[in-house]
This record gives C-alpha cells, structure tokens and sequence, in this order.
C-alpha cells in the first residue's frame, strides 16, 4: 500500500531536521563535536605549558579521559588519553586543584580550546607523563609513559604491550 | 482563462518563486566564503604588522615571546633556508621547517594563504609574509584559529538550510493541499455524476413504462398485417414496423434494465459456464452467413464470484457481442480469468480497432454510443451491474491494438479455504 502524501513530507521533514544536530542547525555551533584527533592527535608547533584550576575531578567513565582548567579567563578542556589506558591511574584531582599541563593546544569546531597533554601534574607534585617529547602517545606503543617526581620515576606497567590490551 | 491554465500560470509562478530562493540562498552562501577570507586576511595582515614593528626594534626576536593573541594558533620567523629564528613553541627554534610552504615567499615579496589541517586535526588559517627588518627579509609564518570567522559561513549557511527547510515545507503543504482539493473535486463530480444518472435512470423507466404497452399493441398490429394476404409492398412496410418496434423493444429492456436499482450481490455464479453459456447464446443468434468467431477461455478462478448470474450473464452478452461487432471481419476473443487478492479477475480482448481516445473516457456514460442504430447503454448497463456486485470495470486499448476490458469481481465466501 502506498503511504500517504503528508506521511511522506513529515518524514522527510524529520530526517532533515535530524540529519544535523539543532545546535549545528540553528548556528550557535558546530555541533558535530570538537572535531580534533583527540586520541593520536598533537602538532609540535602548538605546544605549550598552561597552569590553571580544575573546575571539577575528571571523569573517567568518558574516553577520551579529560578534566576542564581555568587559565586566567580561558577554559581549556585537558585531554589525557584514551579510557583503557588510564583505567589503572589514580586521578585524583580535586575541583580548586592547580595543575600545571604541557600540550598541544587546539581550538576545536564547537569552539572550545583543548589541550592534547603530553604531561600533567600530579596531586602529589609528580608528573604524569602521556606522550614523549615529539608527542608519540604512550598508548599507541613504542613508547612507555610513566610518572616521574623527586627523582623517581615509575615505569607504567612494568613492560611494553601492557598497554595494548 | 481556462482552470488548467490558471493552474499551470500559478505552478510556475511557485517554481519560479523557489528558483529566486534557491539562487538567493546560494549566492548568500557563495558569498560568505570571501567575506570570512576577508575577515582573516584582515586579521593577519595587523598582527604581521605588530610582529614587524616589534620585531625591528628587538632584532633578537625575544620581545616576541610576549606576543598573544587569543586568535594565534601560532606563529615563526624563518630566515631564507626555513630556519626557524623564532616559534611560539620556543622548543623549535633552530630546527628547519620540514614543508617548503614557505619557499614561494623568497623570490616575490608578495603573500600566501590558505587553510592547512595541523597534527591535532585542527584546520587553520595559515598567512605568510615578509618581514623586512635590519639583516635581510625573513618569512613570517601565522596560523589563525579560524572558529571565530568560520561562524559567519555557519550562520549563512544555517540560513540558507532554513530557507530549503521551508520552501520543501511550503511545497509538501501545497501539494498536499492540492491533493485534497482535487479529491474533494473528484468527490463531488462523481456525486453529481451519480445524481445524474439516478435521475436519468427514474426517467428512463417512467419513459419505458409509458411506451412498453403502447409498443406491444403497435407491434402485434403489425404482426397480424404481415401475415395477412396483402400486397407485398404493405407486407414489406408490415415487416419493417415489427422489426422497428423490437428495436424500440429492445430499447425499453435496457432502459428498465438500467433503471433497476437492486443489489446484484446476492448468490453467486461460475464465471467460466457463464461465458460459455453466452457466448454460445451469441454464436446462434448470429444470422447466417456471420463471419467467424473463436473464443479462447483461460485460466480458472478458485471459487464463484458473488453476483447474480443471470445479471452478470448480461453483463457477458454486452462485453462478448462488443467484442463480436468490433471485428467485421470475424477474429479471436480472449477471455482470461485470474484470481487476484481474493478477487476474480476477468479480461475480455479482442482484435479490432480499439477505443477512440473519446470512447475512453465516455464509454460508460449512458447513451453514448459510436454505432448508428446502439442504444448506448450496454456499457453503462454493465459498469452498474459490476458496481452493485461490489466491482470494477476499467477499460483500455490493448497492446495489439484491441479493446480490453478488465472487470474485477470479489469472490464468493463459501468454499472458502
């Protein structure tokens, strides 16, 4: 049986409307997320050291893992790597908490600044170290992050391919 | 001016109106890009100006280091070998840049341009120019974040895709309005249609009834003077009356059997001993020296349809003789049957000329007729009686050029499996 005229317009209304988010839709954004490889993704050039307050304590039920700081009167979205990798870590940061992070700093297209970390510091005044100095990232292998502080640093696992489950 | 003609000047006044909206959406969109290029060469070209005086007056570059701009993604000062002298990322400074983007810099002191995707899959704008300051022309290299000017373009473009959103809406809207208007048009035409022919039908029957006993004396008069010992001339004109007043006979059946107005829904019949029986029916009321005739019966339906036969058996005497009297010359007439969707199916073809393209259209309307002594009511008699069966009748011209005539009737519910 044919579906009627005005199911078929109503539906074609429907799917264009869905076929892009409202905010997307309307302009206030871009709507298809930050649009950045948040995961392998960081450029040299744009590296820099940020030191700021957590807004609230990372959440670690979403992946990629990131936490929100203020530097001055900028928001910067910290993104630490992917969930699996960070699963084993305590991060412990508290709102109010001041850490200090080096990365490569991205605008992304809803408009918001991230910061693809290389390292962070710790609660304790130890760094967390994500990916090496050209930014390799610990998770894709080759390269073993760790935490350093006081002249001691732990290796991350003990072993290569930890990681990689 | 006619009603198709005002349907067709408004259809393409509402084409041409979305063909302006759809141009004026399009070149809004258009337009955007060069204003957002525009707004970032703006940009660019006033902080490479901040960086040149800043930069001539601290030939070591270090005062840089103090340069921000919420809009930098970042920016580096290479000399002609793309040694970097100076990189926001202070960790960079002394190592070569790895493209030649910047090479096409060092033989004009013109500028580049153009959007790049950074590591992070950041798309910026990226500006180069010379910087010409005490100890040679070096190349500023500047890469804006391009968020903020790109909403310009996600603005126009939200505008443009409001506007199509609206113009599909305003197009489902008339068409479907136009929709239920030309249904309620087709409603009341057939209504009317119906009307009509109800009160043709009243008419017809009041008119036979009058004629019917009058008719029968004129006709056994005649009769009895054709076969008493006269002239041959007044015999000849006796025999002419009687056979005139049998057409007229005729006549007042179909007339009578148009006006009827019971369902003919009730019992059921054998379609196939139907055609059969009236086909038969035909082939011996042919006069002699007839052309010949073959019926091809095939298929089968799987019960009987639910109609009187003795009305659908007419209904088969009309189809099958139109069939009969539109080829002179004598020819096949197929009759296929099928069951369909619980629905008998019956097709009647034969291999004359076919309807003229107004036949097909008035075939059943009453008194139409295209031969010179038809009453024009044999087709209108059988759309009623497949009607109160609860059927339809829909005529068309066949591949080969014959008429085919398809009736669909609903099935009896007895025996059913």
């Amino acid at each position: 049986m044919r579906p009627p005229l005005a199911t078929v317009i109503a539906a074609a209304l429907v799917a264009l409307l869905l076929s892009s988010t409202a905010e997307a839709f309307w302009g206030f954004g871009a709507g298809e997320g930050s649009g950045l490889n948040l995961i392998q993704g960081y450029d040299r050039n744009t590296v820099t050291t940020v030191t700021g307050r957590v807004t609230a304590s990372p959440d670690q039920g979403m992946d990629p893992v990131q936490f929100e700081i203020v530097a001055g009167s900028e928001r910067i979205v910290t993104v630490l790597g992917p969930r699996w990798y960070l699963q084993d870590d305590d991060l412990s940061w508290k709102a109010g908490d001041t850490v200090t992070v080096r990365g490569s700093l991205a605008q992304g297209r809803d408009g918001r600044s991230y910061l693809l970390a290389q390292w962070v510091t710790m609660p304790g005044g130890r760094q967390l170290v994500l990916r090496s100095d050209t930014g390799r990232p610990g998770w894709s292998g080759g390269y073993r992050g760790g935490t350093q502080g006081d002249g001691l640093q732990l290796q991350r696992g003990g072993a290569a391919g930890r990681r990689g489950r | 001016m006619s009603r198709p003609g005002v349907r067709h000047l408004i259809l393409l006044g509402a084409l041409l109106l979305s063909a302006l909206l759809i141009w004026f959406a399009y070149i809004n969109c258009r337009s955007a890009v060069p204003v957002t290029r525009g707004y970032l060469r703006g940009i660019a070209l006033s902080l490479g100006q901040a960086i040149e005086t800043i930069a001539s007056r601290d030939p070591s570059l270090k005062l840089l280091a103090d340069f921000r701009s919420p809009d930098i993604a970042y920016f580096c000062i290479v000399d002609r070998r793309g040694t970097i002298l100076f990189h926001t990322n202070p960790d960079l400074v002394g190592e070569r840049l790895e493209d030649r983007r910047y090479q096409a810099l060092l033989g004009a002191p013109t500028v580049t341009e153009g959007r790049i995707r950074l590591g992070t899959g950041e798309v910026v704008y990226e500006f180069q120019q010379q910087l010409h300051i005490a100890g040679g022309p070096l190349i500023l290299r500047l890469a804006l974040h391009t968020w903020q000017a790109d909403r310009i373009l996600r603005r126009t473009r939200a505008g443009g895709a409001m506007m199509m959103l609206l113009l599909v809406a305003a197009w489902g809207f008339g068409l479907w309005s136009l929709r239920l208007q030309r249904r309620d048009l087709r409603r009341r035409e057939e209504l009317a249609r119906r009307e009509h022919l109800a009160r043709l039908g009243e008419l017809g029957a009041v008119l036979a009834h009058e004629v019917r006993t009058p008719l029968a004396g004129i006709k056994g008069y005649a009769q009895l003077l054709a076969e008493r010992p006269v002239g041959d001339r007044e015999r000849r004109y006796a025999q002419r009356i009687v056979a005139e007043s049998e057409r007229l006979e005729e006549l007042v059946n179909d007339l009578l059997t148009y006006a009827v107005q019971e369902s003919a829904a009730i019992g059921t019949a054998e379609l196939a001993g139907l055609v059969r029986g009236a086909w038969e029916d035909l082939s011996a009321a042919a006069p002699p020296g007839s052309p010949h005739f073959v019926l091809q019966l095939s298929g089968e339906l799987e019960r009987e349809v639910a109609c009187v036969p003795a009305r659908l058996r007419q209904v088969l005497l009309n189809l099958l003789g139109n069939a009969r009297q539109a080829m002179p010359s004598g020819g096949t007439v197929q009759v296929l049957l099928d069951t369909v969707q619980d629905r008998a199916r019956v097709v009647i073809r034969d291999d004359g000329s076919g309807f003229s393209p107004e036949g097909l259209t008035r075939a059943f309307d009453p008194f139409y007729t295209t031969r010179a002594r038809g009453s024009g009511l044999g087709l209108a008699i059988c759309r009623k009686v497949v009607e109160s069966c609860g059927g339809t009748i829909r005529l068309e011209n066949g591949g080969n050029g014959g008429a085919e005539i398809t009736l669909e009737l609903p099935l009896s519910q007895e025996g059913r499996r």
